[in-house]
């Protein structure tokens, strides 16, 4: 079908930057009720990762919820809200303990590098020095040298999820991500997505082009991915490759959302487990089954879990870091 | 920045997003509308609300103004019960009226300070005309390069008084400045938005010709 105004060209719009042709067409194209609600769309987007301040969606909720003189929900929330408090008590011990054992580790690391770590529910965005963007997903680790950047190549260490967008040197010094059980990743320029966590290591393209040296078995070997393609290697050391219609899902934790396209309420488990340190269980062969499709703004687990409840009348239940779903 | 999906064809990997993705999350809502409008309302809010209440601020460039309409669009459409009616998505519902409360709260708002005599005028395209939607993405680009345009210690005061929501005297003390240098500075840049807004408005008048 054909599109005559582009994404691009929509965004560009929201800053300021049309040309007077392009806002005709623009004009044109926005007579089509069908597109009138894309550009909302797409406004909604722009918007979400232009973000002028966060603001107090819950005290808001309550208050309004209030004035319309109704209590907000009551069935699920009791089971939701109460364990809650104890989670803050449970981040607040994980926070503690994370700094200290981060304490420990960093005074034997801190001369030669720099760390940049992320607690559990955190989302943080890092420029290097080279002005490469870095943003870090919940309970992740990154690490460079602290003299050598930049000058002895540019070498990272990541363990967890990062999101990359590397900035080509005017002397095509490579940058290499590297990842424990010898997964090397080399570019020049490029954007894409690492997520390296002990369920498996796997990366998304969006452009450019990079290599992969990992290790199968006892062999070295190399890959060149290309823009839209994923590769993962399991913890078996079975390496898998192939092509992905939309980066969304694998990025979109960068603006506090999560995108779910048929995912399993498993794949959802293992998700809260990384990211926010909760262990999941899941009761009833209903629920083994379901699976979620949706976009879910979230800020926290409570977030994402209210939502996905009260989406798919699932109940959830959580005493200190268990979490349980049931029908 | 990455824009990725762009234009078909140019990497050839990622083919332009299509709508179930968004569409799909609506339709929760929906449902929960049907069967519980509380519910319903609750998931809208926690969609919609902190993208709407940024959207907004980028014209009233007051986190509380920005809010209170915000707040106001939600319940307006429950008092309405016109959640049930909305023909097409929340979403536009919603963007259309925070971005034309916004607006109407800027015309009142130049009229209240006696800036102004001349905005009476009620524009009366309507909400999905492609003119008037642009040019409400355009307003909020204006009023941002008008806010960048101000002398640097004008434009400060005018982000703490309207976007913090401080006293002339806090940013008096703050910036060591006397509090009628501070109010000048206010006044300058309601005058100079002022301008910005009336444009605009000028710019929809000609359209309805």
């Amino acid at each position: 079908m054909e599109q005559p105004v582009s994404k691009q060209t929509v965004f560009e719009h929201f800053e300021g930057r049309t040309s007077p042709l392009q806002r005709h067409l623009l004009e044109e194209w926005l007579r089509t009720p069908v597109n009138r609600e894309t550009y909302y769309e797409w406004l909604e987007e722009w918007e979400t990762r232009h973000l002028q301040y966060i603001a107090d969606t819950d005290g808001a909720m309550q208050q309004s919820l209030t004035q319309l003189a109704i209590q907000p929900t009551t069935e699920p929330a009791p089971a939701i809200r109460k364990p809650w408090m104890s989670l803050r008590r449970a981040a607040a011990a994980a926070l503690v303990l994370l700094t200290l054992s981060a304490g420990l580790y960093l005074i034997k690391d801190y001369v030669l590098y720099k760390t940049f770590e992320t607690a559990y529910g955190q989302v943080k965005k890092i420029t290097l020095t080279d002005g490469t963007i870095v943003t870090l997903n919940a309970h992740s680790t990154l690490r460079l040298s602290r003299f050598g950047f930049g000058k002895e190549g540019r070498h990272v260490y990541l363990t967890g999820e990062a999101d990359f967008d590397v900035t080509h040197t005017p002397d095509h010094q490579p940058f290499q991500v590297h990842i424990d059980k010898g997964f090397d990743v080399t570019v020049l320029g490029t954007q894409f997505t690492v997520y390296a966590r002990t369920r498996k290591t796997q990366l998304l393209l969006k452009t450019g082009k990079v290599r992969i040296d990992y290790t199968e078995g006892a062999r070295q070997r190399k890959v060149f991915v290309k823009p839209g393609e994923l590769v993962s290697l399991d913890p078996q050391g079975r390496f898998n490759h192939k092509t992905v219609r939309s980066p969304r899902p694998y990025d979109a934790w960068k603006e506090y959302r999560y995108e779910f396209h048929h995912t399993p309420l498993q794949e959802i488990a293992y998700m809260l487990q990384e990211n926010y340190g909760l262990q999941v269980e899941i009761t009833g062969t209903r629920l083994a089954g379901e699976t979620v499709n949706g976009t879910f703004p979230a800020r926290t687990a409570e977030e994402l879990l209210q939502a996905i409840a009260l989406a798919y009348d699932i109940n959830v239940n959580r005493q200190d870091s268990k979490v349980v779903f049931f029908e | 920045m990455e824009i990725q999906a762009d234009q078909r064809g140019d990497h050839g990997a990622f083919p332009p997003e299509r709508k179930p993705v968004m569409a799909d999350s609506e339709v929760f809502i929906r449902q929960a509308f049907a069967k519980d409008p509380r519910k319903g309302y609750e998931l809208l809010y926690r969609r919609y609300h902190k993208v709407l209440c940024s959207h907004a601020v980028r014209y009233v460039y007051s986190r509380e103004v920005a809010e209170d309409l915000v707040a106001d669009v939600f319940l307006s459409l429950w008092r309405s019960q016109s959640f049930e009616t909305v023909l097409g998505s929340y979403r536009a519902y919603l963007f259309s009226a925070v971005r034309k409360r916004a607006y109407t709260h800027l015309q009142d708002e130049f009229r209240r300070s006696g800036l102004t005599s001349d905005l009476d005028e009620e524009v009366s395209l309507t909400d999905d005309d492609p003119q008037r939607i642009l040019q409400f993405t355009e307003l909020a680009v204006q009023l941002e390069n008008g806010i960048r345009s101000l002398p640097p210690q004008c434009q400060r005061v005018f982000l703490m008084s309207r976007f913090e929501g401080r006293k002339h005297r806090e940013i008096a003390e703050e910036l060591q400045l006397s509090i009628k240098t501070v109010e000048a500075h206010l006044q300058k840049a309601l005058v100079h938005l002022r301008k910005i807004v009336q444009n605009g408005l000028v710019v929809m008048l000609f359209w309805l010709l």
